[in-house]
């Protein structure tokens, strides 16, 4: 054996254990970006619930900050009702219910864009200044308002208006709850990011196999009440939608501690009575 | 011809080379050992995890003003401290030297700079732990302790990190940074409270010179089962059976072995023993680092909690809550968890099922209380010996009507570390 076979019978072994070598060194890199973040745990989870058959588009991973609400129902919507023109308002549970005298006509595809200009007029509502369009809460029968907060709406029966349409396209009725002197109880504190709402949710097997996510938002919702205030926290409110129903549910987690918030569900789903979310 | 004859031991160096440089690359680094602990982590997933830069962060803002007066900042809405915290992520090239040792007119000085923020921490800090809120840049500075931090806001390029224990200031010298972010954080309106930096009892003590007013909170207990508690702190994998016993209002739990857990259900306090052997050095930077570990451990919630105290005597690290930027005092001056290293056989926990989370809307008026002085003479003409205290500061009184109710009122207060203990200035008046 010639001196050149053996230089030979060298390189070949050691280009072999270069590319072993190279090998590990890329599997360490990879471990240390996952050791790193817990991204890995994450993606992993995302990774079972894509084979779970749950759909959804992709998930925010970025925190906000929210606060701990409060608001007071008082009789302020009662004594505005004197302004109001063409309609019968009735004040019953710290509700107005009022009904239009003339129905009133809205657009046929999109009712919000015509009730937007209205809303503010203090003689079609009161205080309509304090609500907005969720799209997301109204229906084909049922456009839905929530009253706006700091930096979030509140989701609850206690802050919004349900205008209730008829074949005709128009305003027949509503009803309306306000909260007066909302206010932070706490300084802000940061919120756990959409996607892991969603894990956690998932987690607590909150979200069957062949599910849709709808749409989530980040939201007050009602915590307890301590007469006459509310006390309201910041909550992912995840829309659900089991791929063999048309049955919409709305799960919800606290977005500071990551709780799951149970039962009360049914709270939000009034706005829906007439059929799936458009 | 030629070419070739060198070909084969050229490429033959080059990949001995090669292979010599990957293997030192993948011995010396560490994330091969890492990997095998992140298991532990997945436990620790049901409870919101802070980050350690959150729980030992500075408990006071004070801004000193060009015209040398000082404020303490306080805000409803906004944690005044996190905000400047997250201001100072950005430092570079960061060197350090001592600029003033074991000089007390020096060290006024410095605390009292005109144009600047001071940060002050409850308790002293190892500047490592500092480091946990710059985002790892002070990681090559000598680790001392720090009790303050002086951010200037005229000079770009130099932070202060002062040591009461010894009149040290240490001065870090940083690459030009911009200062715009913590003058904007200044421009967030908050109210401010007036205060001089005093000498009391041989450390600088923020004296509030007038009568303020602070606004009383009603808050809901976040209350936790036993169960809980048990099943974090005594299930390990060498035992798996947990006694009970009952001793009055007492519930022991045992894992048989090391562990050791107690509950009292009338006072809702929980006392934690482990005797198997730690390795926690009798330093302050290692009890910070293992309390943080603890504290992780037990699993409370820890979105108010902060690092109040160390005890050089029996080696104990104490964390209490805070509201609005306030500390929680219970009735006997203790805070919410303490963590005593006893000896390198003994870690004893002390914590409580309750922790104040949801703030209720509160009625009644702000509470007037008197300044730093006024408390001070009234207490000497009281009786209190005027060499035993040590510490004024601003806080709430944790009230419960009954053991029972999980509302508690938050009373402002001014508290006293009279001796070794915290009272409140109200009770030790009544006394």
């Amino acid at each position: 054996m010639n001196f050149k076979r053996i230089e030979l019978i060298f390189l070949v072994t050691f280009i072999a254990i270069d590319i072993f070598l190279f090998g590990m060194f890329r599997q360490n890199m990879n471990m240390q970006a996952e050791n790193v973040s817990q991204d890995n745990t994450n993606s992993t989870i995302i990774k079972e619930m894509k084979n779970d058959q749950i759909k959804f588009n992709k998930l925010a991973t970025g925190q906000s900050a929210a606060y701990y609400i409060s608001g007071t129902r008082t009789g302020e919507l009662r004594s505005l009702t004197g302004q109001l023109t063409n309609q019968t308002p009735h004040f019953i549970d710290n509700e107005i219910q009022s009904e239009f005298k003339q129905p009133v006509n809205v657009d046929s595809d999109r009712p919000s864009t015509t009730i937007n200009k209205l809303i503010t007029d203090p003689s079609f509502v009161v205080d309509g200044e304090d609500y907005r369009y969720s799209k997301d809460l109204s229906s084909k029968q049922t456009v839905v308002y929530v009253q706006k907060a700091i930096n979030n709406d509140i989701y609850s029966n206690e802050a919004q208006i349900k205008f209730f349409l008829n074949t005709n396209n128009q305003i027949v009725n509503y009803t309306q709850t306000h909260l007066s002197d909302v206010k932070i109880l706490r300084e802000k504190a940061e919120t756990i990011s959409e996607q892991r709402a969603l894990i956690w949710l998932y987690q607590y097997n909150e979200i069957p196999n062949n599910t849709q996510i709808l749409w989530t938002k980040l939201g007050y919702t009602k915590l307890i009440t301590v007469a006459p205030d509310i006390v309201f926290i910041p909550t992912w409110i995840v829309a659900i939608k089991p791929q063999n129903s048309s049955q919409v549910q709305l799960k919800k987690i606290n977005a500071f501690t990551g709780g799951i918030i149970r039962d009360s569900n049914s709270e939000l789903q009034n706005g829906q009575d007439n059929g799936g979310i458009s | 011809m030629r070419f070739s004859k060198f070909l084969l031991p050229t490429g033959l160096v080059i990949a001995i080379a090669i292979s010599l440089g990957l293997s030192v690359v993948l011995w010396t680094n560490p994330a091969n050992y890492r990997s095998k602990e992140d298991n532990t982590q997945n436990s620790q997933s049901e409870i919101l995890v802070k980050p350690k830069r959150t729980i030992f962060a500075p408990t006071q803002a004070i801004v000193n003003e060009k015209d040398g007066a000082h404020n303490i900042l306080i805000n409803q809405s906004v944690n005044m401290i996190s905000e400047i915290n997250q201001q100072m992520k950005g430092y570079r090239r960061a060197r350090m030297r001592t600029i003033v040792s074991n000089d007390q007119k020096k060290y006024y000085q410095t605390i009292r700079r005109p144009d600047s923020i001071l940060l002050n921490y409850a308790s002293p800090v190892m500047i490592s732990t500092v480091n946990s809120i710059v985002n790892d840049r002070f990681s090559r500075l000598d680790d001392h302790m720090v009790n303050r931090i002086i951010l200037p806001l005229n000079d770009d390029s130099k932070i202060y990190l002062l040591n009461d224990s010894n009149f040290t200031v240490y001065q870090v010298n940083v690459k030009k940074h911009s200062l715009n972010g913590l003058n904007k954080v200044l421009k967030i309106k908050s109210s401010k409270f007036p205060v001089s930096i005093k000498n009391l009892n041989g450390a600088p003590t923020m004296y509030v010179d007038q009568p303020i007013k602070m606004q009383p909170y009603r808050y809901l207990l976040d209350r936790q089962s036993p169960d809980y508690f048990v099943g974090r702190l005594l299930n390990d994998s060498n035992s798996t059976n947990v006694s009970l016993k009952r001793r009055g209002s007492e519930l022991i739990y045992s894992n048989q072995g090391t562990k050791r857990l107690v509950f009292n259900t009338k006072t809702r306090n929980a006392i934690y023993s482990d005797y198997s052997v730690n390795d926690v050095a009798n330093n302050l930077k290692s009890m910070i680092d293992d309390s943080y570990r603890q504290l992780l451990k037990i699993g409370l919630p820890m979105d108010n909690l902060r690092f109040y105290g160390y005890n050089d005597d029996n080696s104990q690290v104490t964390f209490r809550s805070f509201v609005e930027g306030f500390p929680i005092f219970r009735t006997d001056g203790s805070g919410e968890v303490s963590i005593d290293t006893v000896n390198t056989s003994l870690q004893r926990f002390k914590f409580l099922l309750d922790t104040p989370q949801v703030p209720i809307p509160s009625k009644s008026g702000y509470v007037a209380l008197p300044t730093t002085t006024t408390v001070l003479n009234r207490l000497k003409n009281y009786g209190y010996k005027a060499n035993k205290i040590y510490k004024v500061r601003l806080g709430y009184r944790w009230e419960q009507s009954s053991k029972r109710t999980t509302l508690i009122n938050l009373v402002p207060d001014w508290f006293v570390l009279y001796g070794n203990k915290w009272h409140s200035y109200n009770d030790m008046l009544n006394k």
